[in-house]
Order: structure tokens, then sequence, then C-alpha cells
């Protein structure tokens, strides 16, 4: 053996050295009595310090040992839980609730273009006029306002009679 | 403690409990564990009252990692692991705080020559148990920090050498060198001390 060759012994004897040169040392130390010796010498110690790891036993009692390890970590925040992967339907909701509100943004600014209210379009611009002003259809009832007069008509049509009902000043 | 409430939850499930905040589940853990983990601490440290708080600290670190035990190993490999990495750290600290002088003593050979003399027989054959022990402890007391830390990690924890490596930030030819060196220190140690009272 060569003088670097004893430190590969104990390679040899756990296994770390590559097969060709686990071989080659292995045949070495057959030829070599003082290397066969070394090797001998290294596997009972290993067998000594193997066989004598018994477990030790902690010089205090569990509820002492414990106690200091809860005192730290109550003072320590709770273990952060992991964060799941988000399911299927959390990241359609993810896409679908934006793509909701846009189309609904949508949807008003179109129909606001497309129907304009009757009380926008009859509105005039002059305070003096009179004007008529047609509320919400789901109402039925239709509104002359005349600042000059201080007056103001509403009509409510009663759709099953067809006659409308007339009040003043908004009342009825 | 935990009481039986948990004496037949096995280690997996218990860690389950304890990643979702479950105190007494953790508590159990460490019952479970306690000796493995303080003896580990001891072997590398030799110190009593050090295994004891580097023991505990691991034991804070791992509640605090819990989320990253990913069961590749067991549990109590895992918190070994732990330990062990606390222990080394506690070590390099206690390292530099030492001389020069002394830090030079700990070099690879540790003063040895490759070619001493061959102990021929088992230096511990026909030693009582405990006898056995005592002789085997004062013999790991004796040895250079970073011999008993490759020892330790190869004999007692069944590491790879490539895994010692990374454990400790050497090289494989490193650790060879250190565990041959350490075995036969061990083997002399071992002869001196059986003829000791």
């Amino acid at each position: 053996m060569n003088p670097a060759d004893p430190l590969k012994l104990s390679a040899l004897l756990d296994g770390e050295l590559p097969p060709a040169e686990a071989r080659d040392l292995s045949a070495a130390v057959q030829r070599d009595p003082a290397a066969a010796a070394l090797l001998a010498e290294l596997q009972t110690t290993r067998q000594v310090l193997r066989s004598a790891d018994l477990p030790a036993t902690l010089p205090a009692s569990r509820e002492f040992y414990w106690s200091k390890i809860e005192r730290d970590i109550r003072r320590l925040s709770p273990p952060t839980p992991a964060r799941s992967e988000p399911g299927l339907w959390a990241k359609l909701r993810l896409l679908i609730l934006p793509t909701a509100a846009l189309a609904a943004l949508v949807v008003v600014i179109v129909t606001g273009h497309l129907n304009p209210t009757p009380a926008a379009s009859k509105k005039v611009a002059d305070p003096d006029t009179p004007t008529v002003e047609t509320a919400l259809a789901s109402t039925d009832a239709t509104t002359y306002r005349d600042t000059s007069e201080g007056t103001t008509l509403v009509w409510f049509t009663n759709k099953k009679a067809a006659a409308p009902v007339a009040g003043t000043n908004g009342v009825n | 403690m935990s009481g039986p409430a948990f004496s037949t939850t096995d280690d997996d499930e218990l860690v389950q409990l304890a990643r979702r905040g479950e105190l007494a589940a953790f508590e159990e853990l460490v019952g479970r564990h306690r000796d493995k983990i303080y003896a580990r601490a001891f072997s590398l440290t030799r110190n009593e009252d050090e295994a004891m708080d580097l023991s505990q600290s691991a034991w804070v670190k791992g509640w605090q990692r819990l989320q990253q035990f990913q069961g590749e190993s067991s549990f109590a490999t895992w918190m070994t692991r732990i330990v062990i990495n606390l222990c080394l750290d506690y070590l390099r600290r206690q390292k530099r705080r030492r001389t020069e002088s002394l830090e030079a003593m700990a070099e690879e050979n540790d003063g040895l020559e490759p070619h001493l003399p061959v102990i021929p027989v088992n230096p511990t054959a026909g030693l009582e148990r405990l006898e056995l022990r005592r002789v085997i402890d004062d013999a790991l007391d004796r040895l250079s920090v970073e011999h008993r830390t490759v020892l330790v990690l190869h004999e007692f924890e069944a590491m790879e050498y490539k895994d010692i490596a990374k454990t400790i930030g050497c090289s494989p030819g490193t650790v060879m060198s250190r565990l041959f060196y350490a075995r036969r220190k061990m083997a002399a140690l071992l002869a001196d001390l059986r003829n000791q009272p």
C-alpha cells in the first residue's frame, strides 16, 4: 500500500470507496498483515462504539424539562399554518367575480346609452320652463313641475283601470 | 403533561395536531423522544447542563419549524438533526473562544501518526456493561471535538460521509481522514482506560 492507503481503510470498512478501489484495497490488505491488523483494530473500535450508544437518561423530570420548552414556545406565536393550494372552485371564483363585475358595469353603461330615461330626455335647461317627468316605468307615475308657479302635479296611472289619479305636491 | 390522551396516537398524527397549534400533542412528542434528543446533545457536548439547554432549544426550534417537516424521515430523526446542528453551532462558538494554541491541537490527526502500534485485541473485552460504558464515556471525553463529532455522527447516527461533510462543513475526504484518526485514538484510549481503576 502507498502511504495514503491507511486512511482509506476506514472508508473501506464503511463501504465508502468506489467498487473498483475497494476491490484493489481489499486485495492489498490480504497481502499485507500490518494493514490487515490495522483494519481489524478499526473494525473492533467501530463495533465497540456502535454497541455503546446506550440511551442517556435525562437528568431532570419530564415536567421540569417540558416547563422551559413550554414557556419558550408560549413566548412565540403558534406555528404558522401551511398555506394550502387554492382549490378549483376558489380559482374559478377568483376569475368569475371580477369578470361578472366588469360585465355588469358594461351592461349598465350600454343600457344607459341605448335607453336614456324619459326624465333625462325631457329635462330642459331653463328653470322657468315647466317640466314633465316620467318616473321609472315600474312606478307608473308622471310628474308635472312648474317652478314659476310653485306647482308640482303627479299622475299615478292605474294600469288595471287605465284611469289616471291626480295629486299635488308629490303627495299620493 | 399531556397524560393518556395521546398515548395511542402515532408520531405522524401528533405532528399534524401540533402543526395546527395543539401544544399538548407537541408535549407528547417531547415526552416520547426527549431522552434520545438529550443523549445526542450530551454525546456531542459532553456536558449535562449544555446538553439540557441545547436539547430544550432544539425542541423550541422544532416547534417553530414544524411546517418544514416533510415526513421524509421519522420525526425523531428530524429532531435529532436539529439538535446536532445546534450542538455544532455551540461547539463552533466554543472553538472560536479557544486560544490559537488549543485550536492547533485540533488538527486532523490530533498528534497521531498513522502507523502507531496497532491494538491487537478488543480493549473492552470482558467488561461489564456499566464498566464498558464508563470507559467509553471517558474515552469520548478525551477526544477532540472534531474527532468526537465524526464518530458520533457516523457510529451513532449512521450518517454517510457526504452527509457528515455537509453537516459539519468540510469535504468527504476530511471526514474520512478524521474518522480514521478518531478510531485510532479511540482504540488507544480504550486500551489505556481499561487498565485504570
